[in-house]
């Protein structure tokens, strides 16, 4: 960018203002720059941002790390952007693992054609679909059927409607397995499944959460009856901190 | 400084700082937001020299230079704005050596530096980034996620696809997203004061 016939400025020597590389005349130079030019200013700014994002990701060399954290380590409002742009950088790492796992977890199917057809594998064999239903420990008479679904314990999209999830007409126990993603309270909590009324239908004491692969769940299983079909709220309440409330509306097919 | 209408008013010195005002711009409304403008430059340029209490020493920087334009310091360009940023940059130049100065003055004395207050745990800032993300308006929440996801190379195309579907500039497009990233900033750091 020119300004007023001088050296336009390239994004190199902005990241070297940044990182501290500047000689102490020619960061007074820049500085007496960014004072009088707006635009430039604005740019620097973003720059700024680019280069703190690249920093969270991993992106810089050693060396260039070195020189920004000792940079902005060194001012509350340096260490508040460093901190910002790590927490920008989780954030849109576990939506992005959150997003796969989604894409492994069994999502009951939305078109008619393929209902249509789970209810034929349904009818034919209930063994066959080991990977959707589990049995539970055996007893003195025929397992119950145990259906299994996913929640997330918070959303980060502002999703207003509540979590929807199906469970075949045959199951006869429902475990309702929640990611506790984004909850920083360890736990055990008291879980309550309440109805749309807010009367609670099923009260849990002292559930641990469980460290998987990819974080922590915690389960609770209901029979099914309990459960017809229609909107509840899983509420979850730690010894100390937050209580996390889960909606979910849930569908018998 | 008093503060009236945003605008930073040295106590002593009315008069000089009406006449920096006048310097800047004879519409008043106008003058106001250049002031606004410079001295935000002022605060991030400190923060940049890792200055602790930047806005302060922005603000004194102004009053000093209210000061010198009450003392009868003539205007001698025909830009009166870069003349404005010209004295004020030299007086930002002069308050930095003072800090200098007192900063070597306390190691002489062989004090340490005060410790940097403990950092809140990573949960604790993406916890209020949560928070802070749920107040903006559902567009604005995609604006800013979708701008700044991904590595470089899909940032690249991501933008380029966001910039046309709001149709809008490039340019516009990051100045948006800049402006939106700095509430966020400013909303988690007020959350984790709160919750610290």
């Amino acid at each position: 960018m020119v300004d007023d016939g001088e050296e336009p400025l390239s994004e190199q020597q902005s990241i070297r203002f940044l990182l501290g590389e500047l000689s102490e005349e020619e960061r007074l130079a820049f500085e007496e720059r960014l004072l009088v030019d707006g635009e430039l200013f604005e740019r620097v700014r973003a720059e700024e941002r680019e280069l703190l994002d690249a920093w969270a990701r991993g992106e810089l060399s050693p060396a260039e790390a070195r020189r920004l954290e000792t940079h902005y380590l060194a001012s509350p409002a340096g260490r508040d952007k460093l901190g910002f742009a790590r927490a920008l950088q989780t954030l849109e790492a576990r939506e992005r693992r959150a997003q796969q796992r989604s894409a492994r977890i069994l999502r009951f199917p939305r078109r008619p054609i393929e209902r249509l057809a789970l209810a034929a594998g349904l009818a034919a064999a209930v063994i066959g679909l080991g990977w959707l239903l589990r049995l539970a420990a055996p007893g003195p008479g025929p397992a119950p059927v145990v259906a299994s679904v996913q929640l997330s314990a918070i959303s980060v999209r502002g999703a207003d409607g509540p979590q929807i999830v199906e469970v075949p007409a045959a199951a006869e126990r429902v475990e309702l397995v929640v990611d506790l993603e984004g909850v920083l309270a360890e736990g055990p909590f008291d879980v309550e499944v309440r109805d749309d009324e807010g009367t609670v239908i099923r009260r849990v004491v002292r559930v641990a959460a469980v460290e998987v692969e990819w974080g922590r769940t915690l389960s609770v299983e209901l029979a099914a009856e309990i459960l017809p079909g229609g909107e509840y709220e899983l509420r979850l309440r730690p010894s100390s901190g937050e209580v996390v409330a889960v909606r979910f509306a849930l569908r018998r097919r | 400084m008093t503060r009236a209408s945003g605008v930073p008013q040295p106590r002593d010195d009315p008069g000089g700082f009406r006449r920096l005002l006048a310097i800047l711009d004879p519409d008043p409304v106008r003058a106001e937001r250049k002031f606004g403008e410079v001295r935000q430059r002022l605060v991030q340029l400190l923060e940049w020299r890792d200055c602790p209490f930047p806005e302060d020493l922005a603000d004194e920087t102004l009053e000093r230079v209210a000061r010198r334009l009450a003392e009868g310091l003539e205007i001698a360009a025909d830009d009166p704005f870069r003349f404005f940023c010209g004295v004020a940059f030299r007086v930002f130049k002069e308050s930095l050596r003072e800090r200098e100065r007192r900063e070597r003055a306390v190691e002489e004395l062989g004090r340490e530096p005060a410790p940097a207050p403990p950092e809140p745990e990573t949960e604790e800032r993406l916890a209020c980034l949560r928070r802070c993300l749920a107040t903006l308006a559902p567009d604005q929440r995609e604006l800013i996620l979708g701008y700044y996801q991904g590595d470089k190379t899909v940032k690249i195309e991501a933008r380029r696809r966001l910039a046309t579907q709001l149709g809008i500039a490039a340019g516009t497009l990051r100045l948006r997203a800049l402006r939106l990233r700095e509430k966020l900033e400013a909303c988690v750091t007020q959350c984790l004061r709160e919750r610290w």
